[in-house]
């Protein structure tokens, strides 16, 4: 895979979503969304304490990067772009990849005016610094696979709604995986997936490598599988 | 086609072995200062043990502060051992489950149930999870022996100056609850986890030695003392740097007393890491005496806190008639009334323990104080510290810090309108300039 091509075609997505309203829109959102959830623990907590802003980020995530990431091929598969690109004799790999990346990119981008919210708990008392850093490091890490499966669901179809709701049901049922754990046989293996459990470490303030692990994998195979799915609409 | 399946299928085999390879060598990096997201290895040695499943329920309302840290430090035991499963409920959204487990509605709390067997613990700190570990591994609950025989208050009392309530809150909580009579027969029995003396009225004699030999042999008491007594504990908790200061507490802060009784303080601060006063609420004490803790010298192994101090307004009178300050003759505050002290020792190849706790006020255990503010959650907190093994668990099991901030209104307010108005303001402004730069061009 060429990095040189991974780097176009991300630079190309970059310019074209940041020169639409999407990520404008989205972003001042989930900004206040969040803002307004948090300082709200906050004054409950009365402790300068950022552990509860990175589930709420987290969640908040699952509800946007699929609107981030939508148009990434089914934008292209409507317009019929994505034919042209296929009828290069490249593999789909920097392609998918070069998409990933912008969307992941966005993602964070989006995730800097957050910072805000940890300089206020600064302003007004003395945090921990160990879990402002697991919290982003998880943050980044939960928005490389949100990304990923946002990416394999606009890959699925032609239509931007279709893919960002197919996209927001998938991380809803990943996130809420471990609610039956206690109860269901197979409940280890859906909290296994669990999304909500994987962050739970960095929220607290610590990296464990297991979490580190499988998001990095659900990264790698959202991507690959996305790679075979466009591939076969080359054959098609 | 073929080669780029089997090349994506090596990827999905790549992704897969490295979730596996992840969870197999797994890692922790703590990064809190406190290390206080790591399981500390006497939780880890307990964890090892369960071999059967443990079901940890935890009460904790949907904006209560601490849910996401217990939600995360349960998911660490389960991680160590798939027999350990929690969950964690909204009390307000569960009250069958609140009654079938026993946990006190308003306190709150922990229920964790192996087969039959449930044992609870009034908040959900590693200390209080392995501590009901243990006593479900161990298939015995702790004794806690009331003091009778020398005017004490009555377990069996359902007056309002007697402490029966405290006694029932003690067996929900899965504690035996017995008495001891150290007038007719001055020994401490055996089946005794802790003794708890609350208010003696009539001198101890005899049984003011057999307190401070059971102590040295590693007993665990709570006293609960009173400025309305004239009894001397001091000889029984000298050894351990504790002293009753007599007098009565005035209180001068008007936020921090109840219907503007200067005599009853209520304690809002609790400016030590002992898991004895963790996440306790404010505490309420009718009447209280000082309890000072000598700082001069050093005992090895010993290790003395101050639990609870009253505001700085406050001062302790030696004459209770008056109820202003007198330079020289009175303390001025802030005032201890309430102090913890633990002697340990490795002799033998085991760790010997004592532990005394001491409240400079008794009334707040009685059947008239008990349910005001955290009084209840206080005791059950003190019995919990008193009686868990040490050689499982520590006294310091990794406790994150305090980090109080103060978020008046108009701090709130400026953060929010930072927060959640201006950033999304700029943020969009910054889309509208992009669309407008467009435009233009």
């Amino acid at each position: 895979m060429s990095f040189a091509r991974v780097r176009a075609v991300a630079g190309k997505e970059l310019t074209v979503l940041w020169s639409s309203p999407v990520p404008y829109v989205v972003g001042a959102l989930f900004q206040a969304v969040l803002a307004a959830l948090f300082v709200d623990q906050l004054h409950a907590r009365e402790q300068a304490v950022v552990q509860p802003l990175f589930p709420l980020a987290g969640f908040l995530l699952l509800l946007t990067v699929p609107i981030i990431t939508m148009r990434s091929f089914a934008e292209e598969a409507r317009t019929g772009t994505l034919d042209l690109l296929q009828a290069a004799p490249v593999p789909p790999s920097p392609l998918v990849a070069g998409k990933w990346l912008a969307g992941w990119l966005t993602t964070l981008a989006m995730l800097l005016p957050t910072g805000v919210l940890v300089v206020i708990v600064r302003w007004l008392g003395h945090p921990d610094r160990g879990p402002v850093i697991a919290g982003y490091v998880g943050l980044a890490l939960l928005a490389a696979t949100l990304t990923g499966v946002g990416v394999l669901a606009s890959s699925l179809t032609s239509s931007q709604p279709v893919a960002a709701m197919v996209a927001v049901f998938g991380l809803l049922l990943l996130w809420f995986s471990n609610i039956g754990s206690g109860t269901l046989n197979a409940g280890d293996v859906l909290a296994h997936f669990s999304l909500s459990e994987r962050l739970r470490s960095f929220a607290g303030g610590a990296i464990d490598t297991s979490d580190v692990g499988f998001l990095v994998a659900a990264v790698v195979v959202t991507l690959a599988v996305t790679a075979l799915v466009v591939d076969s609409r080359r054959l098609r | 086609m073929r080669s780029r399946l089997v090349a994506v299928l090596l990827v999905l085999v790549a992704g897969v072995a490295i979730d596996v390879v992840g969870s197999r060598t797994r890692r922790l990096y703590d990064l809190t200062a406190q290390h206080s997201v790591s399981l500390t290895h006497e939780t880890k040695s307990v964890v090892r043990q369960v071999h059967h499943k443990v079901k940890v329920t935890v009460f904790l309302r949907r904006d209560e502060p601490g849910r996401v840290e217990a939600a995360t430090l349960l998911a660490r035991y389960h991680r160590l051992n798939r027999h350990i499963t929690f969950k964690v409920l909204d009390p307000s959204e569960s009250p069958g489950e609140l009654h079938r487990l026993g946990v006190d509605p308003l306190a709150g709390g922990m229920a964790a149930v192996a087969g039959d067997r449930v044992e609870r613990a009034a908040s959900v700190a590693e200390q209080d999870v392995t501590g009901a570990i243990v006593r479900l591994l161990r298939h015995k609950s702790p004794t806690v022996c009331f003091a009778t025989g020398h005017g004490e208050a009555d377990p069996n009392a359902t007056l309002p100056e007697g402490v029966a309530q405290l006694a029932d809150l003690l067996r929900q909580n899965g504690y035996h609850v017995a008495t001891t009579d150290l007038l007719a027969r001055p020994v401490v029995p055996a089946a005794c986890d802790a003794l708890l003396m609350a208010r003696p009225t009539a001198p101890l004699g005899p049984a003011a030695a057999e307190l401070s030999r059971w102590l040295a042999a590693d007993g665990r008491a709570l006293f609960l003392l009173d400025p309305e007594s004239t009894v001397d504990v001091n000889p029984v908790l000298a050894p351990y740097k504790l002293r009753v200061e007599r007098g009565i507490v005035f209180e001068k802060d008007p936020g921090s007393v109840l219907s503007g009784d200067p005599t009853a303080p209520i304690v809002h601060t609790y400016s030590t890491a002992n898991p004895l006063v963790r996440r306790l609420a404010p505490t309420y004490f009718p009447g209280v005496e000082e309890v000072d803790v000598d700082e001069s010298g050093h005992v090895p192994g010993l290790t003395v806190s101050r639990l609870a101090d009253t505001s700085n307004a406050s001062f302790l009178s030696r004459d209770p008639q008056r109820g202003d300050f007198q330079l020289g003759r009175d303390l001025p505050g802030p005032v201890t009334v309430g102090a913890a002290a633990d002697l340990s020792a490795f002799r033998g190849g085991t760790v010997h323990r004592t532990r005394v706790v001491a409240w400079g006020d008794a009334d707040f255990a009685t059947n008239a104080y008990l349910g005001q503010a955290g009084n209840s959650r206080l005791l059950v907190q003190a019995l919990d510290w008193l009686t868990i093994d040490e050689d499982l668990v520590t006294l310091s099991a990794n406790l994150a810090a305090d980090r109080p901030i103060s978020l008046t209104t108009a701090r709130h307010r400026e953060s929010l309108l930072l927060s959640a108005a201006l950033v999304p303001a700029l943020w969009l402004l910054a889309g509208a300039a992009v669309w407008l730069a467009r435009r233009r061009r």
